[in-house]
């Protein structure tokens, strides 16, 4: 009996989960969670989302993480985590070819991300003000992550060049505003690196 | 020991610093992503997570200005301790009050002691995700893992939580300093008076 107080059971947790939750469910300070978790992680039960971050997810065989685990788990991860590149084009209906990774930007330099299907990629600082100024996000939003809008997914893929794309014939250019799309590749000259 | 004594609470007061300066990066892009959904169009209740985020970002950079204007000496924090003395018998206790609830997609407005322990506790599992992730490499991959770098965040982890469990203001003279502080930069921006600022990257 005592033994189910000190160890919780990983099944009583939720799929995506931090420490704060874990600290939750144990007696005390939440001293445990710490012995707790990094034995889990030595048995590969959990992974962290990103290393360094108090963020996890259960590894259950056969079961992969749904595309709303995914985005929940690099939402509490990342706060400024937004889709982008052909993930964002496909999930708008403006690509005919579906993405094998979720390409993603964030503010932090950090790339490095335990989600086998996540691309993630460093924007600098500047570029969510560019989003507001131009409006860059769709208005539809994917399980409640942000999303770039199409035309503002194409610019950002020329700007930067580090996220896949489907190929050209593969984008419903009839879709796009020729009008918005010069506005985006325009706000986003400034930012675009030295290749 | 009266130095020894000074030095810790410097350094608790250097870690209290980091830890707002952390939770006001993140609040930062918190902000930046729901600014530009705004402005895209994006579903109308994002105005209130604006609205909430831009209240507890004030705040915590009020509090902020206390912490780094008491590691630094500043004369006026001493007249501010002492106000807040006096203001603090007139404020009511809050009660424990059932937690009013809120659509799930709307952020809680926190008061602001809640804000700066969630600012201590978020250091705090940070560092511990650090720790973790080298504890793992250490058994997986010895060669890659020094003891010194362990240790140094083991004392970084033992220093936030003691700042959490022990140094935690009283949550009213949290309240007053914030309130009064960002009242006094609201004052000094309508005057063009430079603003202290926390380091915070403009995402």
């Amino acid at each position: 009996m005592q033994q189910d107080v000190m160890f919780p059971s990983l099944d009583s947790l939720p799929k995506i989960f931090s420490l704060s939750d874990l600290k939750q469910r144990l007696p005390g300070d939440g001293e445990h969670a710490l012995d707790v978790t990094l034995r889990w992680l030595e048995a590969g039960v959990i992974r962290q989302v990103a290393p360094e971050r108090p963020v996890f997810y259960r590894v259950i065989l056969g079961q992969p993480l749904s595309e709303a685990e995914v985005l929940q788990a690099l939402m509490r991860t990342f706060p400024s985590v937004v889709i982008v590149g052909g993930s964002a084009l496909w999930r708008q209906g403006v690509s005919t070819q579906q993405d094998s990774t979720l390409e993603c930007a964030v503010a932090e330099p950090v790339t490095d991300c335990n989600l086998n299907q996540v691309g993630l990629h460093s924007r600098p600082a500047g570029w969510w003000s560019v989003m507001r100024q131009v409006g860059g996000l769709s208005a539809e939003g994917r399980h409640g992550a942000t999303m770039l809008s199409p035309e503002m997914a194409v610019a950002d893929a020329a700007a930067f060049r580090d996220v896949w794309m489907p190929d050209r014939d593969g984008i419903d250019w009839a879709r796009l505003s020729t009008a918005r799309l010069c506005s985006a590749t325009e706000a986003l000259l400034p930012l675009r690196p030295a290749h | 020991m009266t130095s020894t004594r000074s030095s810790s609470n410097d350094s608790l007061n250097g870690v209290a610093l980091e830890a707002v300066e952390h939770r006001l990066q993140a609040l930062s892009e918190y902000l930046a992503v729901y600014r530009a959904g705004l402005a895209s169009g994006v579903g109308g209740w994002q105005w209130r997570q604006v609205r909430v985020l831009r209240s507890d970002i004030a705040r915590l950079q009020a509090w902020w200005w206390y912490l780094n204007s008491q590691q630094r000496n500043a004369g006026w924090v001493r007249w501010l301790d002492k106000l807040s003395a006096l203001l603090i018998p007139m404020m009511p206790l809050k009660k424990d009050k059932p937690r009013r609830r809120h659509p799930a997609r709307t952020m809680r407005r926190l008061g602001s002691y809640s804000l700066v322990l969630r600012a201590y506790v978020t250091l705090e599992e940070d560092v511990q995700g650090q720790l973790l992730t080298r504890r793992l490499t250490a058994k997986q991959f010895p060669a890659r893992v020094t003891d010194a770098q362990l240790r140094q965040l083991e004392c970084r982890l033992e220093q936030a939580s003691m700042l959490r469990r022990h140094h935690l203001p009283e949550p009213r003279h949290v309240s007053v300093c914030c309130q009064l502080l960002r009242a006094v930069m609201v004052l000094r921006q309508g005057l063009g008076l430079p603003l202290p600022m926390a380091r915070v990257m403009e995402p």
